[in-house]
C-alpha cells in the first residue's frame, strides 16, 4: 500500500487512503512500522481523505501508537470527518489519540 | 414488513466472496444504499460499518481468513426498517448466539466489531439453518 509521506520538523507526516478496510490493514500497519522504526517515533496521521474506516483500519493506528510509544513518540490524528470521529468516539479511541483539526496544530503540539 | 407483511421493495440480493478486496467496492454499495433508504451521511455511515464489520466476521471467523466462499447478503427495506440478512456457509459461531462480549481496552488491537454492530444496529439475531449462518440487523428509518 503506497501511503504518502513526507518529514516535517522531525515529524513523520502520512496521509491514509480513503478507505481503510481489512483489505489494506496487514500493508498499511507494515508501512506505519517501517517509517516508525526509520524515524523519529513521532506520527501525524491525516485523515482528510478518509471516509470510512473499519475495526481492522482502527486497530492498524493502535498498533501505530504502541510502537511510537515504545520509541517514546507519539501518532496524532488530523482532519478526521464527523463520521470517522463517530468510530472513535463508540471505540472510545478518542480518549487515546490526540485529535487535531489541521497538521499545524499537531505538529505545535509535538514541539 | 407491515403488519400485514408487506414490503416497501423487493429485496435486493448481493452476492459476495469472502475477500476482503471485494469489500471495498461492497461498502460503496451499501452506502448509497443506505441513502437511498432515507438515512442521512451519519446514520449511513453507522449501518454500513456495522454491515462491514458483520461481513469481516464471515471471513474472518467463519471461513478462517479462506477467500472464495459465498456470503449472501440480502437488502430489504420495510416500512419504517430495513434488514440485512447475512448469510455465509462457514464454521458457526461457537455458542450460536451474537457475541455480547464488553468493549475492549482501548490498546487492545482486536474485538471492536461485535460492538459498533450491536450499538449502530436496532436488532441483531443469529441463527444456524441446516449449513448456513445467517445474522440478520435491522435498522429503523427515519
Amino acid at each position: 500500500m503506497n501511503l504518502e509521506h513526507r518529514t516535517q520538523d522531525g515529524v513523520d507526516i502520512i496521509k491514509l487512503p480513503e478507505r481503510l478496510m481489512m483489505a489494506d490493514a496487514a500493508d498499511a500497519r507494515a508501512t506505519l512500522k517501517e517509517i516508525i522504526e526509520q524515524g523519529s517515533g513521532k506520527l501525524v496521521l491525516n485523515l482528510t481523505d478518509t471516509s470510512f474506516m473499519d475495526s481492522s483500519g482502527l486497530a492498524v493506528l493502535v498498533s501505530g501508537l504502541q510502537a511510537a510509544r515504545k520509541r517514546d513518540g507519539d501518532v496524532l490524528l488530523v482532519g478526521m470527518s464527523n463520521t470517522v470521529r463517530a468510530l472513535f468516539e463508540l471505540t472510545r479511541l478518542h480518549t487515546v489519540f490526540q485529535i487535531f483539526d489541521d497538521e499545524p496544530g499537531a505538529l505545535r503540539a509535538f514541539g | 414488513m407491515d403488519q400485514e407483511g408487506r414490503r416497501d421493495s423487493a429485496p435486493i440480493h448481493l452476492l459476495v466472496q469472502s475477500d476482503p478486496e471485494g469489500l471495498a467496492d461492497l461498502q460503496a454499495r451499501l452506502l448509497s444504499l443506505c441513502t437511498q433508504a432515507g438515512l442521512d451521511d451519519m446514520a449511513a455511515f453507522k449501518l454500513t460499518s456495522a454491515i462491514v464489520e458483520a461481513l469481516n466476521n464471515c471471513i474472518e471467523h467463519a471461513y478462517g481468513g479462506e477467500t472464495g466462499h459465498p456470503i449472501d447478503l440480502i437488502w430489504t427495506k420495510n416500512p419504517g426498517e430495513v434488514a440485512i440478512e447475512i448469510r455465509d456457509q462457514g464454521h458457526p459461531m461457537p455458542d450460536l448466539a451474537a457475541d455480547a462480549s464488553p468493549m475492549p481496552g482501548s490498546d487492545a488491537e482486536s474485538g471492536r466489531g461485535w460492538h459498533i454492530i450491536r450499538e449502530w444496529t436496532d436488532s441483531v439475531s443469529y441463527t444456524r439453518e441446516t449449513q448456513e449462518n445467517v445474522l440478520t440487523l435491522t435498522h429503523r428509518l427515519p
